[in-house]
């Protein structure tokens, strides 16, 4: 997980990681936006080799819903 | 494709921006302002450069090789090979580098090419002028590379009015013993329409159907002469062959990502830039965002970054440019990353800034 959180760390520019967090809404963050949407689907299919749909993204709401999906 | 091409070198480099500004604050109250928030932070976008109604790509174009003669104090007569790289020449037909090669007042053995590449443009046309000069064609080529995309965008279509600018540039590439010049180069022909101006050539000739608005999806309002861009695909595309790209000349060329001494990148938008970087893992200081006051410029974005921040003068020491990296990504979709050595370039900041 903390490697996890570290990869989607790089998706932010102005996010502190302390704020990253299993349970943490990454929606609610203030950066967040569509663009990191695309950027955190990128970021999963490089790095697990999961290519999820945007239909699917759009299901997610944790930093935990995301590792699932990574390493299904 | 990746080679290598001997005896060349980029001697020069200039750039042109319009008067015209186009402040994004400005577009709140078509837009919304909370759009146009949103959006400037994901772009980076503060602010463009428009070209005037009757102002095109060569007139931006001629204004940085103007520039360039004067400085470099190069006799015309010396310059034999011309290549206009754009996505807005100036007539369907004659080809736009040659009525350049005539206002310029060069020799009618030019050799004068029109070059169709928007974004990807600048890699191409450096690969193409070096060609020439390494082949021994050529001694000294002008790359005019130049773009007013902001004519291409509709007017009430806020993803693109928000993101493009207009620029002009000139760079002067010539014959330089012992000095060599690396490119990259790809395309992808199956997503040609990731990017894309649909009518007004001949697959789709203009009509009162393809002057007509409609509204996307998103809420943008374009025609089929309007240009387009699926903004999904175009993300995933820079950051997978952008990578790919620059990974590939580092190889190539053995050096380490942190032996080189500057990256000029294609300015897409900040995000995207932002974002590439980590993924390379590069120091962002030597791959600076340019993006606040220009916008993306198409083709000129990588001579824009040179210009407007390491022009003679700047913060830069550009005597120290002994591995420089060039990368950009764009309509095609087409691709490539130039790598040369500029310690001995004479870099001139922006007209008009």
């Amino acid at each position: 997980m903390e490697e996890f959180i570290k990869n989607f760390y790089d998706v932010f520019d102005e996010t502190d990681i302390e704020q990253l967090k299993p349970e943490t809404h990454f929606r609610n963050l203030e950066e967040w936006s569509s663009l990191h949407a695309l950027a955190t689907m990128n970021m999963i299919e490089q790095f697990y080799g999961k290519k999820i749909s945007a239909e699917e993204m759009r299901t997610m709401m944790t930093i935990q819903d995301l590792y699932n999906i990574a390493h299904s | 494709m990746i080679c290598t091409l001997d005896n060349v070198a980029i001697k020069a480099i200039a750039t042109y921006v319009p008067k015209g500004i186009l402040e994004m604050d400005s577009l709140n109250k078509l837009f919304g302002e909370d759009k146009v928030k949103a959006i400037k932070n994901a772009t980076g976008v503060d602010r463009v450069h428009v070209a005037a109604d009757n102002e095109t790509a060569s007139d931006e174009c001629f204004e940085a090789a103007q520039l360039l003669f004067e400085k470099e104090g190069i006799d015309r007569s010396l310059i034999d090979g011309l290549i206009f790289v754009s996505q807005t020449f100036d007539h369907i037909a004659p080809a736009t580098s040659i009525i350049l090669q005539g206002r310029l007042g060069l020799s009618q053995d030019t050799v004068c090419f029109d070059t169709s590449f928007g974004c990807s443009g600048y890699i191409n046309g450096v690969f193409q002028a070096a060609t020439l000069i390494s082949s021994g064609a050529c001694k000294n080529v002008l790359l005019l590379a130049g773009d007013t995309t902001t004519k291409m965008v509709n007017k009430r279509d806020r993803t693109h009015r928000m993101v493009f600018g207009d620029c002009g540039s000139a760079t002067l590439i010539t014959r330089c013993e012992g000095k060599q010049i690396s490119a990259h180069i790809c395309s992808n022909g199956y997503e040609y329409d990731t990017v894309i101006v649909p009518a007004g050539g001949y697959r789709m000739p203009s009509s009162e159907e393809t002057r007509k608005e409609f509204e996307d999806e998103s809420g943008n309002i374009r025609t089929l002469e309007n240009l387009n861009m699926d903004g999904d695909k175009v993300f995933n595309f820079i950051v997978h062959c952008g990578q790919d790209s620059i990974r590939t000349m580092l190889d190539y060329k053995q050096w380490d990502k942190d032996e080189v001494d500057f990256y000029a990148l294609h300015q897409a938008t900040k995000f995207t830039l932002s974002y590439l970087r980590k993924r390379l893992k590069i120091d962002p200081a030597k791959a600076p965002v340019n993006i606040m006051n220009y916008g993306n410029t198409g083709p000129t974005t990588v001579p824009l970054v040179l210009s407007d921040l390491c022009y003679k003068g700047s913060s830069y020491d550009t005597s120290t440019f002994h591995k420089v990296i060039m990368s950009a990504y764009g309509v095609g979709l087409s691709w490539g990353t130039i790598a040369c050595d500029l310690s001995e370039t004479n870099i001139y900041k922006p007209i008009n800034i």
